[in-house]
């Protein structure tokens, strides 16, 4: 069943010599509970259509649906809240709150009951392979891997179905990487979850099940 | 709630720099609402002296030349010289009436009347007057020296000379004395004076002569104050009674002085001013209302007929505030104030007949309110005081010319002529006054030590200044630096937010709400602090000043010091305001860094776009 869709999408910016097309009539789609690789250089704009399609940017042209909605018309901030969640190659947990309470600020942001956000946090952490313990760990005391899952944990926390994961593995070593690979493998086939991740890592694009290949702004599909 | 707490929960775990930053804004609030409180009371308190304080300029004429005078003394058969000032001209008062003075009363050059009132008694006149009498010597002599002469006559005078006296009479300061005849009679006017060393061996110790004393050539003088020619010289003293004399026009002269001798005692000194405190007298408290009220600025104005009195005048004549005073005004004189004039042993140095022989007609009458009196010293030997019995009135209240009337003229000297200015602008006024390049007239200020209090207000601003200025930096250092530490450095923090979903305000909130309270918390407990210490150092402060203004003005019957009146501030609302401006402050920095932040769009802070 189809969730995203990008129809003749494009973008372009500024920069300080010159405009700089980073997106060009790219069009594609994404179903749920798939695993998706978005590949390609650096500067192809495979970043650029990761914020495209998290909504943190707008297109210049073209239209990118979800479910059938433009999300042109959507409420952006609440598309991200309760639909689509990113996740970085530099995991950007708060560094002040503990594991537990960077998973839990999203759903008690969502309003739900602190005791309830206390008890899902925990499933989710455990749910990514996290240990208990880790679960009053600051960010600073967690090894990369951990942060990562905590980083995830934190995403399905806060969106529903979508996840969408900048070099993921970027940061982290081979153990760590694949734990992580099998992380997003899981919540694609198992829970249902669309995870789209960004990577230049070939062995992690061979665990996906549909890969993207990024030239020069435009896509084309490799799988 | 859950942003707030949420926001507390992240600035508390980084505990030290929050202690911190609370610590140095508690400082540096502290710091400014101590200089502001000193700032402010500082200001209160100059405010407060404004009110007990009053500058006031005298201008006085520097003679154009000084000439030695040589005159005669018998009893050392030598000259003596004197010197004395010589004015070319005198410099009118208009020449302070230059551009940029800024005068709150005068420039004035006061004249004192005299006003003729037979029903009024001048007691302790203070004033000599000479004697007026008829007499002969006892035999031809050259009266080079003391000689005996009868008196056959009193005209008028002090009393001193009673008819058939035998007195010593010595024409003492002139060099060739003319031969006087013991078969004629001779009318003279006669002075006081202790006698000749060798009068010891007849009259004792405390030997006396009289002497010549000019009265007959009047000192009349015109609005300019040249002479009016008088045919009679003005060392005139004596005249040979024969048949018919005093119906001749000098014996009519004669008989005009005695006159006038007789009204003087009735004739009381009557001041104009338009601010009584231009008066040093009253600028320096050694005069002072004591009942009923000083002029107001609009019977000054105005030129109303209200006088204040003497207290002890007006018990003598059993006048009481309210009643009118039948004011005659008869001569003026702009040579010497009444308090000189009428000097306890001072002799009348001007003559009360016109250049035409004649008693100065009344210019000016009409019945004056008594609205108030004064007390203190008067009589002295003081040319700066008030005489017995002076009466003051507003200038403007005397409409018709005196210009006839004037009998005798001088030049600006401290006493007569002065003006008020605002309380520390005499610096301004002097650079102003220089430009002008007038020699001969030398300004003098009086402020009863204004300047000297507002130089060590001034330093007392200039530390509060300092301290307001070091607590403003510190707070903007403080707030800028914790900003930018709280704030500009979690940008991720905001674009992680932002990609969770929080919208902008939410974002704002949570990185707001935090230093907002530690900005609130901190400025309330520094200016709460600062400013009950300021109070506290102003209160001592307070306690450990007392002004002496013994010597300056005190403007009214307190004399002798001013206290400290102002009201302090109240120290929570003084709080309050500074913390209230330190809030503000750190509210718009934090909310400017916070929209920094929230510019940046979040995936390129997140994930750096290198296309």
């Amino acid at each position: 069943m189809e969730i995203l869709r990008a129809e003749h999408v494009s973008y372009s910016y500024q920069s300080k010599y010159q405009k700089v097309e980073a997106v060009r009539d790219v069009s594609c789609a994404f179903e749920k509970g798939k695993f998706y690789a978005i590949v390609g250089e650096s500067g192809s704009g495979k970043s650029t259509f990761l914020s495209l399609l998290a909504g943190l940017d707008q297109p210049c042209g073209g239209t990118i649906y979800v479910e059938g909605e433009p999300l042109s018309d959507m409420d952006r901030d609440a598309y991200r809240l309760n639909r689509a969640a990113v996740v970085y190659q530099a995991f950007h947990l708060f560094p002040l709150l503990t594991a537990q309470e960077n998973v839990m600020l999203p759903l008690e942001f969502k309003k739900m009951h602190k005791k309830e956000a206390v008890r899902q946090a925990k499933r989710l952490l455990q749910r990514v392979g996290l240990e208990s313990r880790v679960c009053r760990q600051f960010p600073k005391m967690m090894s990369g891997g951990e942060q990562q899952r905590v980083a995830i944990a934190r995403a399905v926390a806060a969106g529903g179905e979508i996840i969408l994961a900048d070099e993921p593995t970027g940061n982290l070593d081979s153990g760590n990487e694949e734990n992580v690979v099998a992380l997003l493998k899981e919540l694609a086939h198992e829970d249902g979850y669309t995870v789209i991740v960004i990577t230049h890592n070939k062995r992690v694009a061979d665990e996906t099940d549909h890969v993207f290949r990024m030239k020069d702004g435009r896509m084309e599909q490799v799988r | 709630m859950l942003l707030f707490k949420n926001s507390m929960r992240q600035l508390f775990r980084m505990k030290g720099r929050a202690v911190l930053f609370l610590l140095l804004l508690i400082f540096a609030s502290g710091l400014c609402s101590i200089g502001r409180g000193f700032l402010l009371m500082n200001r209160a308190k100059m405010e407060a002296y404004e009110d007990s304080f009053m500058t006031i300029g005298t201008a006085e004429q520097k003679a154009d030349q000084v000439k030695e005078r040589m005159i005669w003394d018998a009893e050392d058969k030598n000259y003596h010289i004197f010197n004395t000032a010589v004015y070319d001209s005198y410099v009118p008062l208009s020449v302070l009436d230059f551009e940029g003075a800024d005068y709150l009363a005068g420039p004035e050059r006061r004249c004192f009347y005299g006003s003729y009132m037979p029903e009024y008694e001048m007691y302790d006149m203070g004033m000599c007057l000479s004697e007026i009498v008829e007499g002969s010597p006892v035999e031809d002599a050259v009266p080079d020296h003391p000689i005996a002469f009868q008196i056959s006559r009193v005209l008028g005078g002090q009393g001193g000379i009673r008819e058939g006296h035998v007195i010593s009479f010595c024409d003492h300061y002139n060099p060739e004395p003319e031969k006087l005849y013991a078969d004629k009679t001779y009318v003279m006017s006669l002075t006081y004076s202790p006698g000749h060393e060798e009068q010891k061996e007849f009259e004792g110790d405390t030997p006396s002569e009289y002497i010549p004393f000019t009265v007959l050539g009047s000192t009349q003088v015109d609005a300019e104050g040249n002479k009016v020619p008088d045919e009679v010289d003005d060392d005139h003293f004596c005249d040979e009674v024969t048949e018919g004399f005093y119906e001749s026009p000098m014996g009519r002269r004669w008989l005009n002085i005695v006159g006038t001798w007789d009204n003087l005692r009735h004739t009381f000194p009557v001041t104009g001013t338009n601010d009584i405190y231009l008066m040093m007298a009253f600028y320096n408290g050694n005069a002072f209302i004591s009942q009923g009220r000083e002029f107001t600025e609009e019977e000054y104005a105005r030129g109303d007929r209200v006088c204040l009195v003497s207290e002890t005048f007006a018990q003598r004549e059993g006048l009481a505030l309210g009643d009118e005073l039948p004011l005659a005004l008869q001569y003026a004189n702009y040579g010497r104030t009444a308090g000189r004039a009428f000097a306890v042993n001072t002799a009348a140095a001007f003559t009360l007949i016109n250049a035409r022989g004649e008693v100065y007609p009344i210019f000016e009458e009409g019945d004056y309110k008594i609205v108030g009196m004064y007390g203190g010293q008067a009589g002295l030997r003081d040319e700066y005081g008030l005489a017995y019995n002076e009466i003051i009135i507003p200038s403007r209240s005397v409409k018709n010319s005196d210009a006839d009337n004037i009998l005798e003229s001088g030049p600006m000297t401290g006493c007569n002529t002065s003006f008020c200015i605002a309380n520390g602008t005499i610096d301004e006024y002097m650079e102003k006054w220089s430009r002008l390049r007038i020699p001969n007239v030398e300004i003098t200020f009086y402020d009863g030590g204004y300047s000297e209090l507002e130089a060590n207000i001034n330093n007392m601003k200039y530390i509060a200044r300092l301290l307001l200025v070091m607590g403003v930096s510190m707070v903007f250092m403080v707030l800028a630096y914790f900003s930018w530490l709280f704030i500009l450095k979690q940008k991720e923090r905001t674009a992680v937010e932002r990609c969770l979903g929080f919208r902008k305000m939410h974002s704002f909130v949570s990185l707001f709400s935090g230093i907002f309270l530690l900005i609130l918390v901190g400025s309330a407990c520094g200016s709460l602090a600062g400013s009950y210490l300021s109070g506290e150092i102003g209160g001592k402060i307070g306690k450990e000043n007392y002004y002496d203004t013994t010597f300056g003005n005190s403007m009214g019957t307190d004399v002798g010091g001013v206290e400290e009146t102002f009201e302090p501030e109240e120290p929570l609302k003084a709080a309050a305001e500074c913390a209230l401006a330190i809030v503000a402050a750190g509210t718009v920095i934090a909310a400017a860094e916070i929209y920094v932040n929230l510019k940046k769009e979040p995936m390129k802070l997140l994930a750096g776009r290198t296309e």
